[in-house]
């Protein structure tokens, strides 16, 4: 039965048959000439987990995770999510080195848009922690591939590949070693975007994990928060924390109920929201590890309050030497009347080597349009043009609406990946609607 | 498949020398590396006009009265990649004064019904398996209803019209959105030298229609709009009526 499925951002709908993934799964009994794309919780924001005309297929929802406590090595489903990965992580001393900004994406889904974190100046992106990848390739076997050695072409190109290589089964990711599963915050204001770059730059000296928000609105100077965080030490804890230090937290969850079709979000609900949110108590204190990271986990629907037309979110990085690319982003932003919410500025440490995974060193903006916006497909050409002369490029995790030209000029190492995945699914079994717009099956 | 703008990834028109469709193509979102392929009999000389010539233009060169080739390079248009939206827009006008002429007659029904016929079942077809997408049907409002001056002309019209009517039955499974345009009479190249009937418009004006429509994904749009009225009355008007009005 074909069902209509969307991303996150609810502005692509996809008719497709969902598949939930079985042990037993005969790839070739399953599939049609329009192939197949392995689809975790659906947050990637465009179409990059769906296959209009063919078949979906949902990660299972195995929580079997095997963790070695002596060198903290795990075993993990690709099904398995974030939260879940940190919960168990967490029971023994242990926490993953990277995590996104929301705990409900699966392993695989992570592995596959190589996720990065607060920790990312740091800690490099998600595959930096990825020992081992067990993937279903379009042959139907079941292949082990490893950073290093003879399958690493693959692995490179499965990391940040989009799942277009082939079904994540299971990974082993190394763990690090925590004292407790608190993190000491400290967030301060910054009046400017000038002062909100230095502030970023001097927090990422000291804390392991460092973001800001950016107010894209009112009078688009690009003030903003900056949030930094260490893992706490047992003696900034109090008493309560102290006795549960490796507890991990319930994040209490909550459903929007909005039954409108038009968009909450507009220039006067985003100058307001932002307006209280940078005067706001600053969060200098020590609180719970899962809380700082996933901070919108506690609304489990929040992307309905775009309405029935959905959103787009926009996120894109530029070298650390075009810094005044933001500067004239946020300027475009101001002549279109754009305004955005939770608009997260950070700063990316090196390269990851996956063929066209998005991190590369430089500053990364995300911003959020409700689709609907006059002028926004002129105002989002522009700033494809901007990214892609500044030497940047746009996060296919997010992308819903970039075009072929910009892709290949955004990722230089497009080819090699192309020949990668032409090597290993020469029918293009492995294929998505973003694939299919982006030329890349 | 559109993506989160709307715009249309790849369009392919049969008669891409229609001047309706190529006004249509003007007023419907494109992105820069849209494809759009133009369908039609000695295409590869044809002048586009200058407002779409920053579009990435493909020629096809098709006879659609040899069916069998017609349906290959159709396959070979969803082969290199899914299409967006198809535009029926090929038709011939035919002979008023000789459209029983057996060639002509025969001419008109071939490439106005049976040639469309089969172009939109391949069509569908292609696009069922891709689960989304669009088809425009140029239809006409000489099909609602037979006049002495067209109706052989009419009577091609509304076979497809009726065929069309009966896919968008099926649209619900296939996620496929079938709109079928009326015009009355427009100001165009077919129509030159030919006395305008009335409510006579222009193409852009159709084609603005025809853009609401897809938007829409409206079934049926007549241009101009104040034809959706018109047109009713018109089939139920009694013969001796009509007959006063049909000269």
């Amino acid at each position: 039965m074909f069902q209509m499925i969307s991303g996150w951002g609810n502005s692509i709908h996809s008719h497709t048959v969902l598949k939930k993934f079985e042990n037993d799964l005969i790839l070739s009994d399953v599939v049609n000439v329009r192939g197949a794309i392995p689809r975790g919780l659906g947050r990637s924001y465009g179409d990059s987990a769906s296959n209009a005309g063919g078949i979906t297929i949902e990660s299972s929802n195995s929580s079997e995770i095997k963790i070695d406590v002596t060198n903290g090595k795990a075993v993990v489903p690709a099904g398995l999510t974030i939260s879940e990965l940190e919960r168990s992580a967490l029971r023994f001393g242990f926490f993953p080195h990277v995590v996104p900004g929301t705990g409900n994406v699966t392993v695989g889904g992570a592995i596959a848009s190589d996720i990065h974190g607060k920790s990312h100046h740091y800690s490099g992106s998600f595959s930096n922690q990825v020992l081992e990848i067990e993937i279903l390739t379009a042959d139907g076997i079941k292949r082990i591939i490893h950073p290093s050695g003879n399958s690493s072409k693959l692995f490179w190109a499965t990391v940040g590949g989009m799942g277009l290589t082939g079904l994540i089964l299971q990974a082993t990711i190394q763990l690090k070693k925590i004292e407790c599963a608190y993190v000491t915050t400290k967030e301060v204001r910054a009046k400017n975007l000038e002062t909100l770059l230095e502030t970023l730059i001097d927090f990422n000296k000291s804390y392991l994990y460092t973001v800001a928000w950016i107010d894209i609105s009112g009078k688009y100077t690009g003030r903003g928060i900056v949030s930094g965080a260490n893992h706490s030490v047992m003696n900034e804890l109090d008493k309560k924390q102290s006795r549960n230090r490796f507890m991990s937290s319930k994040i209490q969850t909550f459903r929007i109920r909005y039954p409108f079709k038009s968009s909450a979000v507009n220039r006067f609900t985003v100058h307001l929201f932002n307006f209280l949110w940078f005067f706001k108590p600053l969060n200098n204190r020590v609180q719970s590890i899962q809380r700082y990271m996933h901070p919108l986990d506690g609304i489990q629907n929040w992307n309905v309050l775009y309405g029935a037309g959905g959103f787009i979110q926009y996120q894109f990085v530029v070298p650390f030497q075009e810094e005044k690319v933001l500067k004239i982003v946020i300027e475009k932003l101001k002549d279109s009347k754009c305004s955005s919410p939770l608009s997260v500025l950070k700063s990316f440490g090196s390269e990851s080597k996956g063929l066209i995974s998005f991190p590369m060193p430089g500053w990364t903006l995300a911003i959020d349009f409700p689709v609907g916006v006059p002028g926004l497909s002129m105002i989002l050409r522009e700033l494809d043009e901007l990214v892609v002369a500044a030497g940047g490029r746009v996060y296919l995790t997010k992308d819903s609406c970039l075009n072929p030209k910009h892709m290949k000029a955004m990722y230089p190492q497009l080819a090699e990946w192309k020949n990668v995945k032409r090597n290993i699914d020469p029918n293009n079994f492995w294929q998505s609607d973003q694939g299919r717009r982006l030329k890349l099956c | 498949m559109l993506n989160s703008l709307g715009e249309y990834q790849k369009i392919l028109i049969l008669g891409g020398k229609s001047d309706l469709a190529l006004s249509l193509i003007n007023e419907i979102p494109l992105s820069e590396d849209s494809e759009v392929l133009l369908a039609g009999n000695n295409i590869s000389n044809f002048k586009t006009p200058p407002e779409l010539s920053k579009l990435n233009i493909e020629r096809i060169d098709i006879n659609f009265r040899d069916i069998e080739k017609a349906k290959f390079l159709v396959a070979s248009a969803f082969d290199t990649g899914d299409v967006d939206l198809v535009i029926i827009a090929y038709a011939i006008l035919g002979d008023e004064i000789s459209q029983l002429d057996p060639s002509i007659y025969e001419n008109v029904l071939h490439t106005n019904f049976y040639s469309q016929a089969l172009m939109l079942n391949q069509v569908y077809n292609r696009m069922a398996l891709q689960h989304h997408g669009q088809i425009l049907l140029i239809s006409s409002v000489a099909g609602v209803r037979p006049r002495k001056r067209n109706f052989v002309y009419g009577t091609s019209k509304s076979s497809v019209d009726f065929l069309v009517q009966g896919l968008q039955k099926l649209t619900h499974d296939s996620n496929i959105s079938l709109t079928i345009l009326r015009p009355g009479f427009v100001h165009t190249k077919m129509t030159t030298g030919i006395p305008p009937a009335p409510f006579a418009t222009d193409k852009v004006t159709v084609a603005k229609i025809a853009a609401r429509a897809l938007r829409n994904k409206s079934r049926i749009a007549y241009a101009p709009r104040i034809l959706f009225f018109v047109m009713p009355i018109l089939k139920i008007l009694p013969e001796r009526i009509f007959r006063l009005l049909d000269r």
